[in-house]
């Protein structure tokens, strides 16, 4: 039918690696292939049409393995077009540098939302199913490292031990939720490792999430603090396990190392651990709200003030920026604590007196 | 006397335009196949030249660098056949084309490999792969590997005919989702069980890991073809075994050791991590893994074939074990250095295990590479190697060598640094030195990977052979490291998006510098029954515990 240029093409039979220069036609449909010993005719929706890649021949493969390699170019184009074949719409999108652009954009989006929004969403229906043994499991490994490297045993006396031990206790039993936890869920004592000269950690307090509350000496030693305010502070660490927040951030750093490693891992290992840092989460904005709404109800439930994990938050706050103004002068970048894991104390300090103010 | 020009053979003025050459290619085409059909063909020879013509003057890159050539070869007056017009009728086949063969039927010419892909071509296809991934969480990665896998293959030119690859992407989405459960689990019990648990899977899942890699290279080998022929892979899983089992185990033994290290503490700057800095960075050259056809495989970084699945992985693991302890006890605590010292015996030990894994790992790559070409067949041709593996070593001494010695000059700037600088005012030099060593370390690193791959390529292919054709590579460590280097540096910058131009500019430099030797016509006779292959479920499981996750 359309004989406006012939397409000459070279078949291969599946058989040998042997080139037979042929002519190909299109006619009602079918493909003619011409210039073997005999025609062969094919029909359309026998042949697979390789999609165009760049300037490589294209090929039409027939059921036999038999196949076709055709220069791309008018007079294939013109053949295809005379068979009734259409491009798929992924290489009709593919060919045009404008969508390519808009898929640019739509992945750069997509993946800024799936880290905003989708990860912690989805690590937040994950958290709750992991069983609480495994967190344990894991837990008791961190802590020892810890206990190893950064951590070495509490010089508090028994006797004040035992008072904030207490507190503790009656701020876990008033949840019954906790109990799942069993014996991980205590309150340990220890003191930052100081190492030479440098201050180490500052006043700090942490939860693990198999249960274990750490807090540290240098969080008691706090000046002007006040028991019932290092219990608020305790409270708000139990938010962090009831909600299992740690777990939350353990799955979502996970999930973007793993990604970062698939996108740059080709490129230098050094490269994608370090995108992996610097996406790794610290506790986000909205766990600390819900840690705090925790620790304000916890509180509350036992008659306590909320007001107490305010004025904790704002004593913390200024040792800090007392901290930061020496450090500075010194060497900068020494002092990691409470805070640095914990943003926005000015912020949560005013929504915490909002809520609770009137108490 | 001398052959006719490309440029003869097709009746045309030397130098003509692209579309004049495209255009004189068909209209030979169809002569010929007309000559064909009225029961006189004419001569398979001019077949051949004709290939020939289209394949170099067909292609603007290719016919750039022939007519420099040309005019080269003019100007030194080697050829003063200057006269075209010979050849003004283009209806017949250049019969210049005729005398020529009749000097030696066997007479051996080079058969360039040819990569015709472009990098924009190639965003446009990755990007829309990453999309569509991200878009169905992951299904479409399957069919994103498919259309990049037959990106490269069917760019891949040798002789004027492509390659072809023919992964279904079903079985590959299928063989996907099963390794990715699988990287879940194991991923899982390295996090959440204690360290001789994760060691007890380890061991259990080591007779895996042959198959992993036999299948894998019988999926690929399978999946690839050319001219209508399928490759094929005959090793079998106990050769596999014998192969990857030793070293495998010497990893785990270090990986062991390393950790027991790591428990007892020795001086944290010093340990693991300096060391997983240098693996590491070593062991992950740029992941060309599937991208190109399996006659070039050895072309990618040996220890990527994902035959060394251990090799790789064992990095992987050191790296994340030290990555864990590090971040545990360090991400808060930056300067510590008096410790407890280290159980003597594990770090004796850790030493030991190193020193046996650097000296097994030259013997190592030598014996993959045997294992993987010695078993390659395409159609009924089988190919032999007879890598040498003295080779093996000098070339990994050498590579070896530059890293040290940019470290070496590191140190050295460092402390001459430290020293003119004494006291205070230092904040202009100190970031210059910084910066300079930056780059030194890196130039090391690259020039130890740009050595050894280039290197390792122009001995793996120089000693393999295709029945009784040999290959030829010339790749050069000056290129490569270019090219490397540059890829590097672009990709960063870019914040990736440079990927596929590089990838496309390492398809481009492999591929044109690795060429078949054989008489034209060679390559028309093969034949063989072809072997297919639908279980992606080893190749897939390699990849994923390979980190190839990449589009
Ligand atoms: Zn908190």
């Amino acid at each position: 039918m359309s004989s406006s240029s012939p397409c000459v093409a070279v078949y291969f039979d599946g058989q040998s690696s042997r080139r037979h220069p042929v002519e190909l036609a299109a006619e009602a449909g079918v493909l003619q292939v011409a210039g073997l010993a005999e025609i062969r005719r094919v029909p359309l929706a026998a042949i697979r049409v390789s999609e165009p890649q760049g300037r490589a021949p294209r090929t039409l493969r027939f059921g036999d393995g038999a196949y076709c390699e055709v220069e791309q170019g008018e007079a294939l184009l013109d053949l295809l077009d005379a068979l009734g074949y259409r491009e798929s719409g992924v290489v009709r999108l593919q060919g045009r540098w404008r969508w390519s652009v808009m898929a640019l954009a739509m992945v750069v989006m997509l993946l800024a939302a799936g880290y905003q929004w989708g990860l912690p969403w989805g690590a937040k229906q994950i958290a709750p199913r992991i069983p609480v043994s495994t967190m344990a499991q894991l837990s008791d490994g961190v802590l020892e490292t810890l206990d190893k490297h950064m951590l070495s045993p509490s010089s508090l006396s028994p006797g004040r031990q035992q008072d904030l031990q207490r507190g503790f206790q009656r701020l876990a039993e008033s949840d019954p939720e906790l109990a799942a936890y069993g014996a991980r869920l205590q309150l340990l004592f220890r003191r930052a490792k100081r190492v030479r000269g440098a201050s180490g950690i500052g006043p700090n307090a942490f939860a693990l999430p198999g249960g274990q509350v750490v807090l540290l000496d240098e969080l008691v030693a706090l000046k002007d603090i006040s028991d019932d305010e290092i219990l608020a502070v305790l409270a708000h660490e139990l938010g962090h396990v009831r909600q299992r927040h740690g777990m939350q951030q353990l799955i979502q750093s996970s999930v973007a190392a793993a990604v970062t490693a698939a996108y740059l891992g080709d490129v230098s290992i050094a490269v994608s651990g370090l995108a992996a840092l610097a996406l790794e989460s610290a506790y986000s904005r909205d766990m600390e709200r819900e840690a705090d709404a925790y620790a304000a109800a916890t509180l509350l439930r036992l008659n306590a003030n909320p007001e107490d994990l305010a004025s904790a938050l704002e004593k913390l706050e200024a040792f800090y920026a007392g901290k930061e103004k020496s450090a500075k002068e010194e060497e900068p970048g020494k002092y990691t604590g409470w805070l640095d894991s914990h943003p926005d104390t000015r912020e949560r300090v005013m929504r915490i007196r909002r809520q609770h103010g009137g108490k | 006397m001398s052959m006719p020009t490309h440029y003869q053979t097709l009746g045309l003025p030397e130098g003509a335009g692209i579309d004049e050459v495209r255009a004189a290619c068909n209209k030979a085409l169809q002569h010929f196949i007309q000559q064909q059909r009225t029961g006189a063909p004419l001569p398979m020879e001019d077949f051949e030249a004709l290939q020939a013509a289209r394949a170099e003057i067909g292609d603007p890159r290719r016919k750039a660098r022939y007519d420099q050539e040309l005019a080269a070869r003019r100007a030194s007056g080697d050829g003063n056949r200057t006269t075209p017009a010979l050849f003004s009728g283009a209806t017949t086949i250049a019969p210049a084309a005729k005398p020529a063969p009749s000097q030696n039927a066997d007479e051996v010419s080079e058969h360039r490999f040819q990569f015709t892909g472009s990098g924009g071509e190639y965003f446009r296809i990755w990007i829309t792969n990453l999309l569509y991934t991200l878009l169905t969480l992951g299904m479409y990665s399957a069919w994103a590997k498919v259309r990049r896998e037959q990106y490269f293959h069917r760019n891949t030119l040798l002789d004027g005919s492509g390659f072809d690859y023919h992964g279904n992407p079903v079985a590959i989405l299928k063989g996907r989702m099963l390794a990715g459960l699988l990287l879940v689990i194991y991923s899982s019990s390295q996090r959440f069980f204690p360290w001789p648990v994760y060691t007890g899977v380890l061991l259990l899942a080591l007779p895996l890991l042959p198959w992993l890699v036999q299948r894998s290279l019988v999926f690929r080998a399978r999946n690839s073809s050319y001219r209508g022929l399928r490759f094929d892979f005959h090793g079998s899983y106990r050769t596999a075994c014998a192969t990857l089992l030793p070293y495998a185990l010497c990893t785990i033994f270090m990986l062991w050791s390393a950790h027991m290290v790591a428990e007892t503490e020795v001086e944290p700057e010093y340990t693991p991590q300096s060391l997983r800095f240098q693996i590491a960075e070593d062991m992950t050259q740029t992941n060309h893994q599937e991208t190109t056809p399996p006659i070039l495989l050895a072309q990618q970084e040996p220890w990527e074939t994902g035959a060394d699945d251990g090799a790789r992985k064992s990095v992987d693991e050191l790296a994340g074990i030290l990555a864990k302890a590090r971040q545990e006890e360090g991400a808060k605590e930056s300067a510590r250095k008096k410790l407890p010292s280290p159980d003597p015996k594990y770090a004796i030990m850790m030493l030991l295990s190193i020193l046996l894994l650097s000296l097994c790992t030259p013997w190592f790559l030598y014996s993959i590479n045997r294992f993987r070409l010695n078993h390659l067949a395409f159609a009924h041709a089988r190919f032999r190697s007879h890598i040498r593996v003295g080779a093996f070593y000098r070339i990994a001494i050498i590579a070896g060598l530059m890293p040290t010695l940019s470290m070496t000059l590191v140190a050295i700037l460092f402390s001459v640094s430290a020293a003119a600088i004494g006291a205070g005012r230092f904040s202009a030099v100190f970031i210059s030195i910084f910066l300079l060593s930056g780059a030194l370390l890196y130039l090391g690193i690259f020039s130890g990977q740009a050595y050894t791959q280039s290197q390792l390529n122009n001995e793996i292919w120089n000693e393999t052979e295709l029945e009784k054709y040999h290959f030829s590579s010339d790749q050069s460590f000056q290129d490569l490291l270019l090219i490397l280097a540059g890829n590097f540096l672009l990709t960063l910058l870019t914040l990736g998006l440079y990927w596929p131009w590089a990838k496309v500019r390492l398809a481009r430099y492999r591929a044109d510098h690795l060429a078949l030797l054989a008489p034209s016509g060679a390559l028309d006779e093969f034949a063989g029954q072809n072997s297919t292959d639908d279980r992606a479920i080893g190749e897939e499981i390699a990849d994923a515990f390979d980190f190839d996750i990449a589009l």
